[in-house]
């Protein structure tokens, strides 16, 4: 899911997924939370990047 | 995407205001991203987000290069984020009493969708410890690695690993719940 694991340890964690509907039923609830936070990503307009960048240079200019 | 080099990094060290202006607009929207999910509020993101750039450039020839620059930003940002809690004494506290009723979302164009998303993740992630909520952002909204959330939030991996668990159980129950 994160893929953070390698190895012996993942393959025994798949050989049990397809075995268990119980906790493949898991992974694929906590893999849809998981899409859902992807999804929801913060944006900034144009016009909110173009302040910010002014601002920031014109305090750094005033130092 | 534009790529954060070595050389930019050298000229953010000698605090060279041209490299500075590059790496803003970089990383802006990335971080405003991790911080308005901390705090959940668009001008106080802002805030923090200006914030935290002015206190990156103060601190730029300090910045030893061990993390990456958008790891060494992101610390910051997350360490404004929490002073400004303390501040305005906005701790969020976890209590599963006192959970306020979750509206349901309605059924939505497609348009709408992505607001409609936001909204949901919002709402729950607004129930979370602070402490929780930082891994889980880091983790799942950022996509940073265990190592570099570990060297963010100063936790060993087992650390962030046990806490983002913890985080995601209760994320999908407080998502549950808002259905």
């Amino acid at each position: 899911m994160d893929n953070e694991l390698t190895g012996k340890c993942c393959e025994e964690i798949e050989a049990h997924l397809k075995e268990c509907p119980e906790c493949r039923g898991e992974l694929e609830k906590m893999e849809s939370i998981l899409s859902l936070c992807k999804k929801s990503r913060e944006n900034l307009t144009e016009e909110e990047k173009k302040v910010l960048k002014e601002n920031i240079l014109n305090s750094i200019e005033k130092e | 995407m534009h790529l954060i080099d070595k050389e930019l990094i050298e000229k953010f060290k000698n605090q060279d205001k041209e490299a500075f202006s590059e790496i803003v607009e970089e990383y802006s929207e990335r971080l405003y991203n991790i911080i308005y999910k901390m705090v959940l509020n668009r001008d106080d993101s802002l805030d923090i987000l200006q914030n935290t750039f002015l206190k990156a450039f103060k601190a730029a020839p300090k910045f030893k290069g061990e993390s990456s620059l958008y790891t060494y930003l992101a610390a910051i940002a997350l360490n404004e984020a929490r002073e400004r809690f303390r501040k305005e004494k906005r701790f969020l506290f976890f209590d599963l009493d006192i959970i306020d009723e979750e509206k349901n979302i309605p059924d939505i164009n497609e348009e709408k969708e992505k607001e409609s998303v936001r909204e949901r993740v919002n709402s729950a992630l607004k129930k979370l410890p602070e402490s929780f909520r930082e891994v889980l952002v880091l983790k799942d909204v950022d996509g940073l690695s265990l190592k570099e959330i570990s060297e963010i939030a100063n936790l060993s991996e087992g650390g962030v690993k046990t806490r983002l668990h913890r985080a995601r159980m209760l994320l999908k129950r407080m998502l549950n719940e808002g259905k």
